[in-house]
């Protein structure tokens, strides 16, 4: 642990160091807010009937939905961006000689973000309340929960983006594909069920689609465990599966590599 | 407080290829060809604890891969290597334990924390507590004379300070052996005089750590190695002390002074093969002439010629062997290395 933070620690006074970058990206999360708030109070009778099963207030359900997807790029860029930051840095070589393993490297690495975007939900979630939503705290742990395994799951295509890069020096148009498509079957700005039934199959295997159900219903409606059991141990699954494909994936990029030599070559 | 006692490394037939970077064009000429660069070629080699070995060699010799090699961050083709008894290949994590490499890339600190902040990082990434690092990088600070410098930014070091930061981030652990390779590339003459003494004097002789140096200077490898090792193309050319390397490499010169009558007597013993080489010197000397002359086969043979010299009627003054200078004959050595540097598959 004190390996992870001490990642953390250097990661964050780091970032701090960029002070203008640092409070606009901190302020970008509100000012993103206001926008929305309009655009959906406008919107909320149109969408009020297709959203009752996930709170009825369009505001909460996209602000919801926009922290979601914050969690899910986290997820699936961030393991990549730690790698590949520190082979542009020129640090990746100076960490793997230490004694320390590569997963809490990579926890060390991914900690910053991390702490980054569970500020940036708060200030969301925070701000969603100053306009009128109303969440139910006391949902919070379970929903911390679903955030985590929305991030895990999606980690999965950072572990393989990750690999691409080490071994072919691009990851194409993964991650953006992936994004793409979890905005459009995820249920961000919409609820799946009104996804045509041809293609809602598919959002099934979207994280983002039982993750964002199971969040608006825990801090929207107020729902406990039993309404959306079904929707975490969906999330669960797919996180472990997603892991356990991709995992190998980087550790054979890593050796091949450490093979050709090329670790610290971007 | 920094280092401890050192632990040997070994290298049995170290092989290690790269393939190289094609143009396009060759590319499309020959789609599945490639070109492989052999960067190390049955390197074998043995450094006792508490050495200090220096590796010798010009840019491109593979003096780098092999520290990669030894710092487990490139696997070897081919052989073994072992640090304290832990192959690289099988026991990784516990060579990493054993190890601290230095590298040369500044870009390796953290540029925008300060000099204490990139010695805690490091310090925590091996295995040290809060208090136990920032005790430690006060003293490794003060080691490399960069006391007081510690709340600075790194991005605001000289280049020299920087290099004496890496040294200090390498001895955050306990390194038993310390890679360090071309340390003082970036240094003045006065700070790298003063970077080496302390690696011998402090880490070396004191503490006892088993240093592996590579350079591609001769003055730095002699200034503080007991034993060199001359990289070339990947193979290693010669290895040993200074005593070792002049006996193997020594070319037997001697400086003549004799009457100018010498002359043709040399001619006809570089013909027959007693003598190698004569050089003629100038100025002369009176009556005298000078000549450097590389006589094969030691002072027994040396002994000889002097004897043919005077029984053929030549004056001689004098016949006296040459110190031979070790950094011209490794030179020799790197020059006479003609082998191919490129294999095809």
């Amino acid at each position: 642990m004190r390996k992870i933070w001490a990642l953390i620690r250097a990661t964050a006074i780091s970032a701090a160091s960029y002070r203008i970058a640092f409070l606009t990206g901190l302020l970008s999360s509100l000012v993103t807010a206001l926008p929305i708030f309009f655009i959906t109070k406008a919107l909320q009778p149109t969408m009020a009937a297709s959203i009752a099963g996930e709170g009825s207030n369009y505001f909460g359900f996209v602000i919801l939905g926009l922290m979601l997807s914050q969690w899910m790029s986290f997820g699936s860029s961030s393991a990549e961006d730690a790698l590949l930051g520190s082979i542009r840095n020129g640090t990746l070589e100076a960490f793997f000689a230490t004694p320390t393993r590569l997963p809490t490297l990579m926890a060390g690495l991914m900690g910053w973000p991390f702490l980054m975007t569970l500020l940036r939900s708060v200030v969301m979630v925070g701000t969603a309340m100053l306009f009128g939503v109303k969440m139910h705290l006391a949902g919070v742990p379970l929903a911390l929960l679903v955030i985590l395994l929305v991030a895990v799951a999606y980690s999965g295509v950072s572990l393989l983006s990750a690999a691409l890069v080490l071994t072919i020096r691009t990851s194409g148009p993964l991650i953006s594909a992936v994004s793409v498509g979890s905005y459009l079957l995820g249920g961000v700005y919409y609820s799946t069920s009104s996804i045509p039934s041809w293609i809602r199959s598919l959002s099934e295997i979207v994280p983002l689609a039982p993750g964002l159900r199971a969040l608006r219903r825990v801090l929207l409606e107020g729902s406990g465990w039993t309404a959306v059991s079904g929707d975490v141990g969906h999330l669960a699954l797919l996180a472990f599966a997603l892991l356990a494909v991709t995992t190998p994936f980087l550790l054979l990029a890593l050796h091949q590599a450490r093979r050709t030599g090329t670790l610290a070559q971007y | 407080m920094s280092g401890g006692a050192g632990v040997g490394v070994e290298l049995q037939g170290v092989q290690k290829r790269f393939v190289e970077r094609r143009t396009m064009r060759d590319w499309a000429r020959a789609p599945f060809a490639r070109r492989w660069h052999v960067a190390l070629d049955d390197v074998s080699l043995s450094v006792a604890p508490g050495e200090f070995f220096g590796l010798l060699g010009p840019n491109g010799a593979g003096k780098s891969t092999l520290f990669k090699i030894l710092s487990t961050l490139v696997l070897p083709d081919g052989g073994r290597a072992a640090i304290g008894g832990y192959t690289v290949t099988e026991q990784p994590a516990s060579v990493r334990g054993l190890i601290s490499p230095v590298s040369a890339d500044e870009r390796s600190l953290w540029w925008r924390l300060s000099a204490i902040e990139n010695l805690r990082l490091f310090g925590a990434l091996h295995g040290l507590s809060r208090r136990d690092a920032d005790r430690r990088a006060d003293a490794v600070l003060a080691l490399v004379r960069l006391e007081g410098t510690g709340a600075r930014m790194v991005g605001a070091f000289s280049s020299g300070m920087r290099q004496r930061l890496l040294v200090a981030r390498a001895l955050m652990g306990t390194p038993r052996v310390l890679l360090l390779d071309e340390p003082t590339r970036s240094l003045d003459p006065i700070s790298a005089r003063d970077l080496r003494l302390f690696l011998r004097d402090e880490l070396n002789r004191r503490l006892g750590c088993t240093i592996l140096l590579a350079t591609h200077s001769h003055e730095e490898a002699l200034d503080c190695c007991e034993r060199v090792g001359v990289l070339h193309r990947g193979r290693l050319l010669a290895s040993g002390s200074r005593a070792d390397l002049v006996r193997s490499l020594g070319d037997d010169r001697y400086r003549l002074l004799a009457a100018p009558t010498a002359a043709a007597a040399l001619a006809v013993f570089a013909a027959d093969g007693r003598v190698r080489a004569v050089i003629p010197q100038e100025p002369q000397e009176g009556e005298w002439r000078r000549w450097i002359v590389e006589i094969p086969g030691g002072e027994g043979a040396a002994a000889d010629v002097l004897a043919l010299l005077v029984r053929d009627g030549v004056a001689v003054a004098g016949l006296e062997r040459l110190e031979p200078n070790l950094a011209d004959l490794l030179e020799r050595v790197v020059a006479r290395d003609t082998a191919p540097e490129v294999q095809h598959a």
